[in-house]
């Protein structure tokens, strides 16, 4: 089991992270580290606290207790556009495009609200452009996102978060209602982002095999709390997280 | 790139015309616009009284509607005490005017004063109120409007429910060119708007608020620009109108009248248009006037049973119904 690597160059930090809805500690006593420039993935059962995770690291709910730290800065409690402008970016679990927007537009507005300073109309067109490339989706570029199919809005979900110069990625279940050729393309995508990229990625994921291919580093949850962090290899002969999640079943 | 419609954004940006230089001023559609600016500029040299003061009373329901279709159509934040802008800029000319003693110099003064101080009640008020969504906020602004009522009838500061006198001046001609201006500003103001970075952010917040925030849209101080501006208008608005009947009591400034007209303007026109609800008041205040003088006992029936018709026969507007069906461009 790979302990905490307390070195000061990790990107997010996670210190003490607790999360209270009421009764409920959806988050509890997180501690953890994501390297800059890796792939991290975050698993664990349904109701896990995945999604209040990075809601609470994009600053959509404000941590009970514990802070988040980026790139040395405390970011627990900030507005969610000044995270964004921070340089952590995020897709939604269920894609949430601007629909009468087109592809192109939604990308600008990105581009244009998401990065440091923000960016003019050219600039964001021409950046929405490449971005749209980027992720295979060129030929769409002036059709509204409503008419898109999942996979495409996803698509433009992941420009649009990508548009804000992020530092950091947060991708949730980007890979889930996709068909298997769909899951294929979208791997070799995430590994682009972090590689020509250079971004960090932080991805939830009940795609096991994906998972497993692509993550340098896996951090499971289990009611609120993590119960694992760990290479692919040794996550998979790790008795906790098999008997929290995976199952005695689960062959690779 | 492909031939789409929906290539606004480049178009917008001059990039495709920016070769054609100087001839772009002369364009047949700006010779258009300035004609028909000069034309209604020209209205009260030569028109009587009663068409004067009717085209007044079409340019004051549309600069109302479209302030309402701003927070409602644009931003998506539907206000049901917005007349209390239309109060707030009156009471405020009006206070002025009557506490310092001036005279009809101070016209052009006290209706920018009207605007500014309906923008900063609603800067105020929209701090703390634009943090609810939906219903909450609606039924909010009701309340709100409901509060300022109170607060004028109640405050003998405020001229109590005597209300306040200006000084008596004829000013018709003069107030249809300032409403002109208010209305062409403020249709300008929104086409302008629609392609910029405020209307891009506006229309994320209206689509999907929690997106739009994540996407590093500042959501609360934009809902607060766009409230502000969607009361600067009408402020101006009652702030003429208050120099035009030199009268004003909280009755007449916070009718409810008023904000049903903005929505059923704006319903009539299109909703989340520019054009919709300028050329719907022209329709709408039209039909009114033709059905008054017509059938004057069934008026109000008869107008309300084409408005439920319309809402359900056409719901995106007629003046849009119209436009598409004819295949012409619009915004």
């Amino acid at each position: 089991m790979i302990t905490n690597q307390n070195n000061g160059d990790a990107l997010l930090v996670l210190q003490n992270v607790s999360k209270r809805f009421g009764g409920l500690m959806a988050l509890s006593n997180l501690n953890c580290d994501i390297p800059r420039k890796k792939i991290v993935a975050l698993i664990g059962p349904n109701g896990a606290g995945k999604t209040t995770l990075f809601n609470t690291i994009s600053g959509v709910y404000r941590p009970t207790t514990g802070s988040v730290v980026f790139d040395s800065v405390d970011i627990s409690g900030m507005r969610p556009h000044a995270i964004c402008k921070m340089g952590i970016a995020r897709t939604f679990q269920i894609v949430r495009p601007f629909l009468k927007m087109t592809s192109l537009e939604n990308v600008m507005v990105g581009s244009m609200f998401g990065t440091e300073r923000g960016t003019g109309f050219k600039e964001a067109a021409e950046k929405g452009k490449e971005l749209l490339e980027f992720v295979g989706l060129a030929d769409r570029m002036n059709t509204p996102t409503a008419n898109l199919t999942l996979v495409n809005r996803k698509k433009v979900e992941l420009a649009k978060a990508l548009a804000s110069n992020p530092k950091l990625v947060l991708l949730d279940e980007i890979l889930a209602g996709l068909n298997p050729t769909e899951v294929e393309a979208a791997m070799d995508l995430i590994k682009k982002i972090r590689d020509s990229l250079g971004v960090t990625v932080f991805w939830v994921e009940h795609v096991m095999d994906a998972v497993i291919n692509l993550a340098e580093h896996i951090v499971v949850l289990n009611y609120g709390e993590k119960i694992a962090e760990e290479t692919p290899k040794g996550l998979l002969s790790n008795q906790t997280v098999i008997d929290a999640y995976l199952g005695e079943d689960y062959i690779f | 790139m492909g031939v789409n419609q929906r290539e606004v954004v480049l178009e917008q940006r001059g990039e495709r015309d920016s070769s054609m230089g100087a001839s772009r001023v002369l364009s047949p559609k700006n010779i258009v616009i300035t004609l028909v600016i000069l034309g209604f500029l020209s209205v009260p040299y030569v028109a009587t009284g009663y068409v004067i003061s009717l085209l007044a009373s079409i340019f004051v329901a549309g600069v109302l509607a479209a302030s309402w279709n701003l927070m409602a159509g644009f931003c998506g934040y539907i206000s049901f005490g917005h007349q209390v802008f239309f109060g707030v800029g009156a009471y405020a000319a009006a206070i002025l005017v009557t506490s310092l003693k001036l005279g009809e110099g101070s016209l052009i003064y006290s209706i920018l004063f009207g605007g500014v101080a309906s923008s900063a009640v609603a800067f105020a008020f929209g701090y703390p109120a634009l943090i609810l969504r939906g219903p909450y906020f609606s039924i909010l602004t009701m309340g709100f409007s409901e509060l300022m009522y109170v607060i004028m009838v109640n405050t003998p500061w405020f001229g109590g429910a005597e209300g306040l006198n200006l000084p008596p001046v004829y000013i018709l001609p003069k107030y249809y060119t300032i409403v002109f201006v208010i209305f062409a500003g403020c249709f300008f103001f929104l086409y302008w708007m629609r392609k910029s970075k405020f209307g891009f952010a506006l229309a994320s917040i209206r689509q999907d608020e929690d997106a739009a925030e994540s996407s590093g849209i500042p959501t609360h101080f934009y809902k607060m620009l766009a409230f502000a501006v969607a009361a600067f208008f009408p402020g101006l608005i009652g702030a003429a109108y208050v120099w035009y009947i030199t009268y004003i009591d909280a009755v007449a400034a916070f009718q409810l009248h008023l904000v049903v007209e903005m929505i059923a303007i704006t319903m009539f026109g299109g909703l989340g248009t520019v054009v919709g609800p300028l050329i719907g008041a022209f329709c709408f205040v039209l039909l009114s006037e033709f059905l008054w003088a017509s059938m004057p006992e069934l008026y109000l029936i008869v107008l309300g049973v084409i408005i439920v018709v319309i809402i359900r026969f056409m719901p995106k507007g007629v003046v849009v119904h119209i436009l598409e069906s004819l295949k012409i461009k619009f915004v």
